[in-house]
């Protein structure tokens, strides 16, 4: 969960690893995680997923706010299934969604 | 496997681990913890079988777990004392658990008569009996008292909409439920549009990533009622705030007057009619990721994990994923690798040396690193397969508490060491011999009340199980303070069988060992049990089968004690590799407390081939290992050979004279007992650097060939009769 520059994302954006288990646990060091990669886009890829609760995708979605408010970029990329199944559940679907790379 | 099968599966191993900490915690508070964490660490522990047992729809189990939480509830709220009384209840409410949860897992059904009666006694505890009952009795009866329940009822319009609105705080995560389970609940009472309401999140920097921002608006459409939607709730009623209204095509009659509903009414239907879910999904984000939500019921297989979550890790903050699972034959086949790694290892050295590069040489030092790396590999797998001995000791208390229960006998189990660790596999394989021991303690060795009184003994009996690491082995002793062997009466009874001449000469300790004997069984004492056709013998021969030994030591009046001594892993050993008649042998290092070289002046006959030899202030018995495992016929004068002062299990001492020392290394055990037999004085084999196979000293066997008791030959003379 290193982030780490990926090239096929977003040019410039740096590239972070979601856990495949996002439980409670994972709130905590997820926030550290994403608030040592502010300042720049992000590309967040959930696509080892496999379960995701309401404590992270409260992580996520103020991690997605913050971003916005800095003017920068925040994407989930490669949603696995699980991911976008669970996050639509409750009621967020626009997060597992990639919309297309716009610059 | 199927899906749901193998979450089923988790849920089930996660309540093994439940229910274990619950039995500790009782324990715990039996011994007079009054930490409020036990209580907590106990309530959790009901509580997430009760979750998990929600989500796989388990009634019984449910139904139990409820009653059984309501009473650790009282408790925890400081209303229910932990007394003795109140103890021993939940002692056995949580057996009934244990066995409502295995009976759940086994497709059985448990004791219905006597969960009732345990549900009765709970029911008993709670200040407010009559509320629990309400409460647990009559599902719905909670929900009676709500305004709207009553205008559900009267209208039939049931098959209209209803609005959740549903706002979890921080404790509901807390105690390891989760909302994304209890939305994909609804799903399953019908179409459901979620609405995330996310205006109380604050930015990342100051976000609790542990506290609860998120509110829900779910429009539920379809036949469920008010009860049912509720019902999904029940678990976390008090961690949430949560508003149940009838909307849809009866909206003006359904819709409370109040001015925030009508909002979210609106907004549901808004919803509903912006965003057609799931009849028609349009080529945009929002269906693709709706429809699943539709379908939800069918794949609704993670959140069972969440909700059965342990608690523990729940609460404690680390890292996500500290723990994993993992096949056991995976872990297995590493440890078989890494063994193979180090034989491999151990002949490219002998290979190196032998092809004349010096010690100093890069080859030579490379290969020194490669050997230290190896081995912190080997002892990395192994620690993986280590686990506390605790997993088969907190068995014990339960069935203590039923043989003393069917016996009469008051009894009180002693445990003590149960952080040792061990091998897994030894762990798994112990709990049917220390069963069948500890049944034997409390049957056959303690005696009954009235001759404890008799014996000026307390009347309540001790059974004592305690394991520690000793000389690179796991030694686990079950002891009782009971009677002891009634040796006459074993002497007689193995007379009777046939099984020893009625004029045989024996020691108190080769009577004693006649109960491992096959075919002795006490039968005249023969009781529901222990005698169920499994004797000493069975014990023991598992005991040996992992490597072990057993022996017994009984005091007339005072009470038997067992002691089993283990390998702590069946894979490696630090061995000394001595020569012996040109053979080459390994004794474990653990066993040796030092080498010397014999002066003749110390060396002392005692007639025979017995010697003793003085080390400083004392005389141990030395002994010729080519005479004991008969590759000589004649003694090595001990001048010509090297001692090694060893101690055994027992703390006795010895001396065993070998021709020379060749080395220290470690290496990998080879069952023989699994590629050829059993070999009194021989524990095992391991295959040495050149190939060649040395056999393993079993040290303890081969100095109790010394000592006037001959046991190897007794041993025989036993096998011989029996």
């Amino acid at each position: 969960m290193t982030p780490s520059t990926n090239p096929s994302q977003t040019p410039g954006a740096a590239n972070l690893v979601l856990a495949d288990s996002l439980d409670l646990t994972a709130a905590a060091p997820l926030k550290a995680q994403l608030l040592a990669a502010r300042g720049s886009p992000l590309s967040v890829d959930a696509s080892g997923v496999r379960r995701i609760g309401a404590q992270c995708l409260q992580v996520l979605l103020a991690a997605r706010a913050t971003w916005s408010l800095d003017g920068q970029d925040l994407q989930v990329v490669s949603a696995s299934p699980e991911f976008a199944e669970t996050v639509a559940l409750m009621g967020c679907p626009s997060l597992a969604v990639v919309t297309a790379v716009q610059d | 496997m199927d899906p749901l099968e193998a979450i089923r599966g988790t849920f089930f191993q996660e309540c093994e681990e439940q229910l274990a900490e619950l039995e500790t915690g009782l324990l715990a508070m039996e011994n007079g913890d009054t930490d409020p964490e036990t209580i907590n660490a106990v309530f959790r522990a009901v509580h997430s079988i009760k979750g998990g047992a929600g989500a796989f729809s388990l009634e019984a189990l449910i139904r139990f777990a409820h009653v059984f939480e309501t009473a650790m509830d009282e408790m925890r709220s400081g209303r229910l004392a932990p007394t003795d009384e109140v103890l021993k209840t939940l002692l056995r409410a949580s057996d009934v658990l244990a066995d409502l949860v295995r009976a759940a897992r086994d497709g059985d059904t448990a004791d219905e008569a006597r969960s009732a009666a345990i549900v009765e006694e709970l029911k008993a505890l709670g200040p407010e009996g009559a509320s629990e009952e309400a409460e647990s009795e009559e599902d719905w009866g909670d929900f009676s008292f709500q305004p709207l329940s009553a205008v559900t009822l009267e209208t039939p319009a049931a098959a209209g909409a209803w609005q959740v609105r549903f706002r979890p705080r921080a404790d509901l995560y807390a105690k390891a439920n989760e909302s994304a389970l209890l939305l994909r609940e609804l799903t399953r009472l019908g179409e459901i549009v979620v609405e995330l309401d996310d205006s109380e999140l604050p930015d990342l920097e100051s976000l609790d990533p542990e506290a609860a921002h998120l509110a829900w608006t779910v429009t539920v459409t379809g036949d469920a009622d008010e009860a049912a939607i509720r019902e999904v709730f029940e678990f976390v009623d008090g961690d949430c705030e949560l508003e149940v209204t009838p909307v849809g095509g009866d909206a003006d009659a359904g819709t409370a007057p109040l001015g925030d509903l009508d909002i979210s009414a609106l907004l549901a239907e808004l919803q509903d009619s912006q965003v057609p879910v799931a009849p028609e999904p349009e080529p945009e984000p929002e269906p693709v990721a709706a429809a699943p939500v539709a379908t939800a019921p069918a794949r609704a297989a993670p959140p069972p994990t969440e909700a059965a979550a342990d608690p523990a890790a729940t609460h404690r903050k680390p890292e996500a994923g500290a723990t994993i699972r993992v096949d056991l034959e995976r872990v297995d086949r590493l440890i078989d690798l890494v063994g193979e790694l180090v034989i491999n290892q151990a002949m490219l050295s002998q290979r190196v040396m032998e092809a004349g590069f010096a010690r100093a040489s890069g080859v030579a030092m490379g290969l020194d690193e490669l050997e230290q790396l190896t081995r912190e590999i080997q002892d990395s797998v192994m620690a993986i397969r280590a686990q506390p001995v605790k997993s088969v000791f907190q068995r014990m208390p339960r069935l203590v508490r039923e043989v003393a229960a069917m016996t009469g006998k008051p009894v009180r189990l002693v445990t003590e060491g149960e952080g040792t660790e061990v091998d897994k596999t030894v762990i798994e394989r112990l709990a049917d011999p220390l069963t069948h021991m500890i049944r034997n303690a409390i049957d056959h060795g303690l005696e009954s009340p009235e001759k404890r009184a008799e014996a000026g003994k307390p009347a309540e009996g001790q059974v004592r199980l305690a394991a520690a690491h000793r000389s690179g082995r796991i030694v686990i002793e079950v002891a009782d303070d009971g009677a002891g062997i009634n040796r006459e009466r074993v002497k007689q009874i193995a007379v009777d069988k046939g099984l020893i001449a009625a004029d045989a000469p024996m020691s108190d300790e080769e009577i004693d060992n006649l109960i491992f004997m096959p075919g002795f069984s006490t039968a005249s004492e023969v009781s529901d049990i222990s005698g169920r056709g499994v004797g000493m013998d069975v014990v023991r021969r598992s005991i040996q089968a992992l490597g072990g030994r057993i022996a017994i030591s009984s005091r007339p009046g005072k009470g038997s004690t067992f002691t089993m001594s283990l390998p702590l892993t069946l894979a490696v050993l630090d061995g000394m590799v001595v020569s012996v008649e040109g053979q080459t042998l390994v004794a474990p290092i653990t066993a040796i407390v030092e080498t010397l070289l014999p002066k003749a002046s110390d060396v002392h006959s005692l007639g025979g081939h017995a010697r003793v030899i003085a080390i400083r202030d004392s005389y141990v018995p030395l002994i010729d290992v080519g005479m004991a495992l008969g590759y000589r016929a004649e003694p090595l004068a001990a001048t010509q050979g090297v001692a090694l002062l060893i101690e055994g299990e027992g703390g006795q001492r010895a001396a065993l004279l070998v021709d020379a020392i060749q080395g220290q290394r470690q290496v990998v055990i080879k069952s023989l007992e699994a590629n050829y037999r059993q070999v009194p004085g021989v524990a095992a084999a391991t295959i040495l650097g050149d190939g060649r196979v040395a056999l393993i000293l079993d040290i303890d066997t081969i100095v109790a060939v010394s000592r006037g008791a001959d046991s190897l030959r007794a041993e025989k003379r036993l096998a011989a009769t029996g």
